[in-house]
C-alpha cells in the first residue's frame, strides 16, 4: 500500500530583487519527479546541496504549493483538500527540519515546543501533557530536567532529536527527514539513525530520508532515489543501486562517501567542477558538464528515466541497456 | 558574554526608580502631603529663608516656595506641590487611557496587516498619512478647544482627551507592530509550526504574541511618555483635562480660566503668560514642567530596559506568560475539577481565588448603617403644610406652631438640648437704623380689573401671590404711620409683550405707564460648577427679575408676569418694590391692554414672635470626657412665606429640608451605639427671606456662637437643602473647602464621591471659595472644618401654586436623607479614626 506518491512535480521560485521586488530570475528547483512511497517503508533521497531534495520534502507536506504536478497522500490530492482539514491531516504527516538551529521557536521552552502539537491535534487529555512530553523526551533520548529549557540552551544533536520529538509527538503515519543527522558527527548520527529505524519498526512509519550522501541512506531506506538539479536521475531498491549504480552521478557520489567497509574497494571518479546554479541548468542531460563519461547526445537530448519495476535511470550512457542491466 | 549577561540594566534601573515615585504619588497622594491641593489663599505670612535664616515675610499669592509650600502655589494660591501630587492620578490617567485605548486598536490592526490582511494594511497607512500631513498637537488643539470639551467635568473631560488623543495616535503604533508582525512572521520557525498544523490564529496567539508582546509592552511604555509629552504641549496652549473656574488674577485686570481638579497639564496652561516674568514667578512653570520630564523619563527608561529584559535570551518572561494562560485557562480548570482527587490542590487555589476575585469586583457596597425611611419625612412634610401653620413664617403664630412640633418631634427621639435649650431666640425685626421687619404678613389683598365698565375682583393666595412688600411699607410699619385703610395702588396696563410685562402703578396717584423689566439680573461671583463654569449668574441656574424703581418712588407695585416661571423661582424678601404674580384666570385677562387695575392691601401685620432656631444634640463617644472636638452641624431651613392659611394652596419645598432632617434626626438617634462624632441638629427660623440678610436664622446663629465659642469648638457643616419636584432629576451637591489647607476635606470629598457613585446617585457638584456669603450654608460655613449642602436652594415652581406635597421628588429626597446618613455614619473623616 502506498502512503504517498508524487507525480510529475515541479516547482519553479521567482527571485525579486529585494527593494521593488522585480523578477530577477527564475528557480527551477523541482523539475519533474515521480516517485511513490509505501506504508512502513523508506524512501531515501540523495543528491548535492541545492539539488531540489528539501524542496520536495516541502512540496509533500503542502508547506509549498507546487508549479505543476500532484501529491497524492493515500490516494487522495492534496490540493484538493481544505485548509481546515489538511491541517487536521498534519497530524499524520510530519517532518523533521533540517535546521535544528533555525526551525525551534528561541521563545518558547521544550516543554512548551511539545505540548503544543499535542493541544492542537488533541493527541493526549490536557492533564496528560506532561507526562507525554517526558516519555517523548525518553523516546528521543533526552531527561525530563530538559523540559524546562530553551533551545538555545541544547547542542544541535540534541536539539535534532527535539525536532524529531516533536515529528513524533502527534503519532504520524509519514515523516520527511530532511537530512536530520547531517549536522552531527558520526557517533551521533548513528545513534539518530537506529532511534528513527527503531520507531519506524514501533510504529509502522513510512520515511522520506533525505540526505546529500549515500552512507546515512544506505542503513536507513529501503528505496533510493537520486536527485541531480531538481530531477531523479536513478532511483531503485537500496541493493539495486548500491551494488549496481549506473548513473555517473550515483557512482561519482558513492565514491565520495567514505566507506565504512574497507572491503568494498571501488573505483574512485572525481566530480569535476560544482554543481551549476539551478538557475542556469544545462541543456539535454543537466549533469553532462560534469560528466567523466560525457557524449555528443547529451549536450542535446534530455534522457529519460526508464527502467523496468521499480528501478529507473536516466542516462544515455544506459539507454537501452538498463533493461538488460536490471536483469543482469 | 559572561558580561554582557550581567550588565546592570540602567534604564530598567532608573525608570523603575521614577515610575516607582510616580505610581506612588498615583495611590497614595496622601502619604506626601498634608494640604488640600484645592484650597486657596489669598495672602498670609509666609516663612522663607533668607541668607540661611527664616524670615516671616507677608506675601500675597502666586507665594513663592516657603516652608509651608515647598514649591510654592500657584495663582489662585493653591499648594503647587500638594497639586502636582494629587494630579498624578488625574494626568496618567489620561495617559493611560490613550495608551490603552490606542494599544487595543493597534493591536488587532498591526497583527492582521502584519500577517498579510491588505485592509488592515492600508487603513493603518491612511491614517498614518493622514495624522503625519497635520500634526497631532494641531488637530488635537483644534477639537479639544472646542467650548464643550473645555466645560466637562473630569471623568468626562479624560473620556473625551482619550478618545481624540487615541485617534489621532493609534496608527503609528500599529505601524510599528505591523512591521514587528511581518518581521516574526518571517522568522524560519514558523514554517515549522505550520507543519505541526497549526493555524494562522494560534500562530498568532501562541507564536507571535510571545514574541510581540515584549516589544508591544516598550511601545506601551514609550506611547505613556509620548502622550505625556502630548499633554504638556496642549496644555501650553491652554487645552487641559478637567473642569474649569475663572479666576480673578490680582495682578491682571481680567480674570482667566484655571483647572479645578489638580493635573499637571493645567499648570503649565498659563506658561507662555508667566514666561513674560519669568525671573520672578519662575516657580510656577519649573515644577510642574520638571514633574512632566521626569514621568515622561521614567517612562521612556522603563521601556527601554524591559526591551532589553525580554530580549535577553534565558529571560523566561515568555514562558511565564505561556504558563500563565495554562494556569488561568478555563479549560484545565474544568477538567481538573474532573481529576479532582489528583489535583485538589490546584483546584483549591484557583477556586479561592476565583471567589476572591468575584468577591472584589462585585463586591456590594458597604451597607449602610441606617436607612432613611422617607415615608416618615412625609409625614413631617404633612404636618409642616398643614393649612393651619399659614405657611410657617418667621414670628407669626404658624412659624411659632411649626417650631413647637419640631421640638417636640426632637424629643421624642430623645435627643438633648444644646446647652439647656432646645431654641434659640433672634429678634424677627431689625432693631437697627433700617427698621426693616423680617416678614410681614398681608391677610386681605383685592385685586380689581376693570374693562369696559366691567369690573372682577381677585383675592390674595387664590388668584395671585404677593410675594414682596416694598421696603417703605415696612418702614410706614416700624414708624407706625400705615394708613388705616391700608394701601391702594391703581394703573393701567398700557402694552402686553409676548413674553414679559410689568406694570408700574402708584398709590393715590394717576395711572403711569408701564416699565419694561429687565431680563435677568446678573450676580458678580465666581464659582464653579461641576459640568459647566459660570462668570456671572447663579449656581442654581436661575436669575432674579430686576426692577428698575426710579428714586424717591416709594410704593412701586411690579407685576412679575412671565413664560418662564418653570425656571424661574420666587421667593419672598423684603423689596424696593411691592410684587404680585398673578395666576390662572387672572393671568390670562392681564394679557390685554388698556385694562385699569386696583390693588388694595390690608394694613399689614408685624410679627408677634421673635424668630427662632431650633437645637437638637447627640452627644459622641467621647462627648463627656472631652468636650465636643469635633461636632457636627446639620442644619436645615424650615419656615415659609405666608400663604393665609387658603385651602389648596400650601407649599411643600420649602419644608422638605426641615422635614428631611427630623427623619435624620430619628434615623442617627436609633442608632445603636453613639458615633464618634457629636451631631448638633439646627432648624434655621427665617431662611426664606434674602433681604435683609442679618435677619436670617443661620446669620444670626452664627453671630451667637461668638469668635471665642467657635474657636473651641471646631465644626463640620452639612446643610440639607430642599429636594426639589418631580422635574428635577439631579442632587445639588455644594462643597465648601475647609477653612485651613488641611487635607481632611479632600478626604471627605473623595468618600463622598465614591459613596454616591455607589449608591447611584445623580449628582452635580458646586464648589464654592466663600464669596457667597447671604446663604444660610455660607454664614454657618464660614466658620466650619468644611461645609456641605445637599439640595438646593431654589427649585422651579417654588412657593407657586403648582408647588404641592404631591410634587415633591421622593426619590431625590430618599438620596439626600440617605447620602447624608451614611456620610455621618460611614466616611472614615466623620466617623471613625478619620485621617
Ligand atoms: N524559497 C525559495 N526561494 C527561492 N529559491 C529557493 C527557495 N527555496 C529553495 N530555493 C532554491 O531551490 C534550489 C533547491 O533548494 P533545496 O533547499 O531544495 O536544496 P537541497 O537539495 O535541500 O539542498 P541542501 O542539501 O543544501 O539542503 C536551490 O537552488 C535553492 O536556492
Ligand atoms: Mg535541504
Amino acid at each position: 500500500m502506498e502512503i504517498i506518491r508524487v507525480e510529475n512535480l515541479h516547482k519553479k521560485f521567482t527571485l525579486k530583487s529585494k527593494i521593488l521586488e522585480i523578477p530577477t530570475g527564475l528557480v527551477h528547483a523541482v523539475n519533474g519527479v515521480d516517485f511513490s512511497i509505501d506504508k512502513g517503508k523508506t524512501l531515501g533521497l540523495v543528491g548535492e546541496s541545492g539539488s531540489g531534495k528539501s524542496t520536495t520534502g516541502r512540496l509533500l507536506l503542502r508547506l509549498l504549493q507546487p508549479t505543476e504536478g500532484r501529491v497524492y497522500l493515500e490516494g487522495r490530492d492534496i490540493s484538493e483538500i481544505k485548509n481546515r482539514e489538511f491541517r487536521k491531516i498534519r497530524k499524520d504527516i510530519q517532518m523533521v527540519f533540517q535546521n535544528p538551529y533555525a526551525v525551534l521557536d528561541y521563545k518558547m521552552t521544550i516543554e512548551d515546543i511539545l505540548t503544543q502539537p499535542l493541544h492542537i491535534h488533541k493527541i493526549v487529555h490536557p492533564l496528560e501533557y506532561s507526562k507525554e512530553v517526558e516519555r517523548l523526551l525518553r523516546i528521543v533520548g533526552l531527561s525530563k530536567k530538559d523540559r524546562k529549557k530553551f533551545p538555545h540552551e541544547f547542542s544541535g544533536g540534541q536539539r535534532q532529536r527535539i525536532g524529531i520529538a516533536r515529528a513524533l509527538s502527534t503519532k504520524p503515519k509519514f515523516v520527511v527527514c530532511d537530512e536530520p543527522v547531517s549536522a552531527l558527527d558520526v557517533s551521533v548520527q548513528s545513534q539518530i539513525i537506529n532511534l528513527l529505524k527503531e520507531l519506524q519498526e514501533e510504529f509502522h512509519l513510512s520515511y522520506l530520508f533525505i540526505a546529500h550522501g549515500l552512507n546515512v541512506i544506505k542503513h536507513v531506506s529501503d528505496q533510493v532515489a537520486v536527485m541531480y538539479l531538481g530531477k531523479i536521475v536513478e532511483k531503485g531498491d537500496v541493493e539495486a543501486i548500491f551494488q549496481r549504480p549506473k548513473h555517473p552521478y550515483t557512482i561519482a557520489l558513492m565514491s565520495a562517501s567514505p566507506i565504512p567497509d574497507p572491503e568494498a574497494k571501488r573505483e574512485r571518479t572525481h566530480l569535476k567542477k560544482e554543481i551549476p546554479s539551478a538557475l542556469e541548468i544545462p541543456s539535454g542531460c543537466s549533469f553532462h558538464n560534469r560528466c567523466p563519461k560525457k557524449m555528443d547526445i547529451c549536450e542535446r537530448v534530455t534522457p529519460k528515466l526508464i527502467g523496468e519495476g521499480d528501478y529507473q535511470v536516466a542516462c544515455h550512457l544506459v539507454e537501452g541497456v538498463a533493461s538488460h542491466g536490471s536483469s543482469a | 558574554m559572561v558580561h554582557r549577561l550581567k550588565r546592570i540594566n540602567y534604564p530598567l534601573l532608573v525608570g523603575g526608580v521614577l515610575l516607582l515615585f510616580v505610581m506612588f504619588a498615583y495611590f497614595f497622594p496622601h502619604l506626601l502631603t498634608d494640604m488640600d491641593p484645592n484650597v486657596e489663599e489669598a495672602a498670609k505670612y509666609i516663612e522663607v529663608r533668607r541668607g540661611g535664616e527664616l524670615v516671616e515675610e507677608y506675601s500675597t499669592r502666586p507665594f513663592p516656595p516657603n516652608e509651608e509650600n515647598r514649591f510654592g502655589s500657584d495663582e489662585a494660591g493653591r499648594d503647587l506641590y500638594s497639586r502636582l501630587i494629587y494630579g498624578t492620578r488625574n494626568t496618567l490617567r489620561v495617559a493611560f487611557s490613550v495608551v490603552l485605548f490606542r494599544m487595543l486598536i493597534a493591536m488587532p490592526m498591526g497583527i492582521m496587516a502584519g500577517m498579510g490582511v491588505k485592509t488592515a494594511s492600508i487603513v493603518i497607512n491612511t491614517f498614518n498619512t493622514l495624522f503625519t500631513a497635520i500634526p497631532k498637537l494641531l488637530i488635537s488643539f483644534v477639537i479639544l478647544n472646542v467650548a464643550y470639551f473645555r466645560n466637562l467635568e473630569m471623568q468626562h473631560s479624560i473620556w473625551a482627551f482619550a478618545i481624540v488623543l487615541t485617534v489621532v495616535g493609534w496608527s503609528k503604533v500599529a505601524a510599528l507592530i505591523e512591521d514587528q508582525t511581518s518581521r516574526i512572521m518571517q522568522e524560519d520557525f514558523i514554517e515549522g509550526e505550520i507543519a505541526a498544523g497549526k493555524s494562522y490564529r494560534q500562530i498568532g496567539s501562541q507564536n507571535l504574541m510571545p514574541h510581540l508582546i515584549p516589544h508591544v509592552v516598550s511601545y506601551t511604555f514609550m506611547e505613556i511618555g509620548m502622550v505625556l509629552f502630548l499633554l504638556a504641549q496642549l496644555a501650553v496652549l491652554t487645552v487641559f483635562v478637567g473642569p474649569r473656574r475663572i479666576a480673578l488674577a490680582e495682578s491682571f485686570s481680567a480674570g482667566f480660566e484655571m483647572a479645578f481638579e489638580p493635573e499637571w497639564g493645567s499648570m503649565l496652561a498659563r506658561a507662555p503668560i508667566i514666561i513674560r516674568s519669568f525671573h520672578d514667578r519662575m516657580w510656577l512653570i519649573i515644577y510642574p514642567a520638571l514633574t512632566f520630564f521626569l514621568a515622561i523619563t521614567g517612562f521612556n527608561l522603563t521601556g527601554e530596559g524591559l526591551r532589553i529584559e525580554f530580549q535577553k535570551r534565558s529571560s523566561r518572561v515568555v514562558s511565564f506568560i505561556r504558563q500563565g494562560f495554562f494556569f488561568f485557562s478555563p479549560r484545565i480548570y474544568i477538567e481538573q475539577w474532573k481529576n479532582l482527587k489528583t489535583y485538589w490542590r490546584a483546584v483549591g487555589v484557583k477556586t479561592l481565588g476565583l471567589v476572591a476575585v468575584l468577591l472584589f469586583f462585585f463586591f456590594p457596597p458597604e451597607p449602610s448603617m441606617v436607612q432613611f425611611n422617607t415615608e416618615k419625612a412625609f409625614e413631617h412634610l404633612e404636618v409642616l403644610t398643614d393649612e393651619s401653620l399659614e405657611g410657617r413664617v418667621i414670628g407669626f403664630e404658624g412659624g411659632r406652631r411649626s417650631g413647637d412640633y419640631i421640638i417636640h418631634t426632637l424629643q421624642d427621639y430623645g435627643l438633648e438640648p444644646w446647652q439647656g435649650n432646645y431654641y434659640h431666640e433672634f429678634p424677627s425685626m431689625d432693631p437697627g437704623n433700617t427698621g426693616y421687619f423680617e416678614r410681614l404678613v398681608v391677610e386681605k389683598a383685592t385685586l380689581v380689573l376693570e374693562k369696559n365698565g366691567i369690573k372682577e375682583t381677585f383675592h390674595v393666595n387664590e388668584d395671585f401671590f404677593l410675594p414682596h412688600l416694598a421696603k417703605s411699607i415696612s418702614l410706614d410699619l416700624y414708624e407706625g404711620n400705615v394708613p388705616e385703610d391700608g394701601y391702594t395702588f391703581e394703573g393701567r396696563t398700557i402694552t402686553y409683550e409676548e413674553d414679559h410685562i410689568e406694570i408700574g402703578l402708584e398709590p393715590h396717584i394717576d395711572p403711569i405707564p408701564l416699565i419694561k423689566a429687565q431680563g435677568r439680573q446678573e450676580v458678580s461671583r465666581y464659582f464653579y460648577v461641576q459640568g459647566q463654569s459660570f462668570g456671572g449668574s447663579s449656581p442654581t441656574e436661575l436669575g432674579f427679575p430686576t426692577i428698575n424703581a426710579p428714586a424717591g418712588v416709594p410704593y412701586r407695585l411690579g407685576i412679575i408676569y412671565t413664560d418662564e416661571f418653570d425656571d424661574r423661582i420666587i421667593n419672598t424678601y423684603s423689596h424696593t418694590n411691592t410684587h404680585i404674580i398673578p395666576f390662572g384666570e387672572l393671568r390670562e385677562k392681564l394679557e390685554n391692554a388698556d385694562i385699569h387695575i386696583t390693588l388694595h392691601l390690608d394694613p399689614p401685620k408685624a410679627p408677634d414672635y421673635p424668630g427662632r432656631n431650633i437645637m437638637g444634640f447627640l452627644p459622641g463617644r467621647n462627648w463627656e470626657n472631652e468636650g465636643p472636638r469635633d461636632l457636627v452641624i446639620i442644619g436645615a431651613p424650615y419656615d415659609g412665606f405666608y400663604t393665609g392659611g387658603r385651602e389648596g394652596f400650601n407649599p411643600a419645598l420649602s419644608a422638605t429640608a426641615a422635614a428631611t432632617s427630623l427623619e435624620l434626626a430619628r434615623a442617627l438617634s436609633e442608632l445603636d451605639e453613639p458615633l464618634e462624632k457629636s451631631i448638633m441638629f439646627i432648624f434655621f427660623d427665617g431662611e426664606q427671606s434674602e433681604f435683609p440678610f442679618r435677619l436670617r436664622g443661620s446669620f444670626q446663629y452664627n453671630r451667637s456662637r461668638g469668635r471665642f465659642e467657635q474657636a473651641d469648638f471646631p465644626y463640620t457643616y452639612i446643610e440639607v437643602g430642599y429636594t426639589g419636584n418631580n422635574q428635577v432629576n439631579r442632587m445639588d451637591i455644594n462643597f465648601v473647602n475647609g477653612k485651613g489647607p488641611g487635607r481632611e476635606s479632600y478626604f471627605a470629598r473623595d468618600e463622598l464621591l465614591k459613596r454616591l457613585n455607589d449608591l447611584n446617585v445623580d449628582y452635580r457638584m458646586f464648589y464654592d471659595n466663600r464669596r457667597m456669603t447671604n446663604y444660610s450654608l455660607y454664614s454657618v460655613s464660614i466658620n466650619s472644618e468644611f461645609s456641605m449642602r445637599f439640595g438646593g436652594m431654589y427649585f422651579p415652581f417654588m412657593n407657586l401654586r403648582e408647588d404641592t406635597i404631591d410634587e415633591v421628588n421622593e426619590d431625590y429626597m430618599k438620596d439626600l436623607g440617605q447620602i447624608i446618613l451614611d456620610t455621618v455614619t460611614l466616611n472614615p473623616l466623620f466617623n471613625g479614626e478619620g485621617m
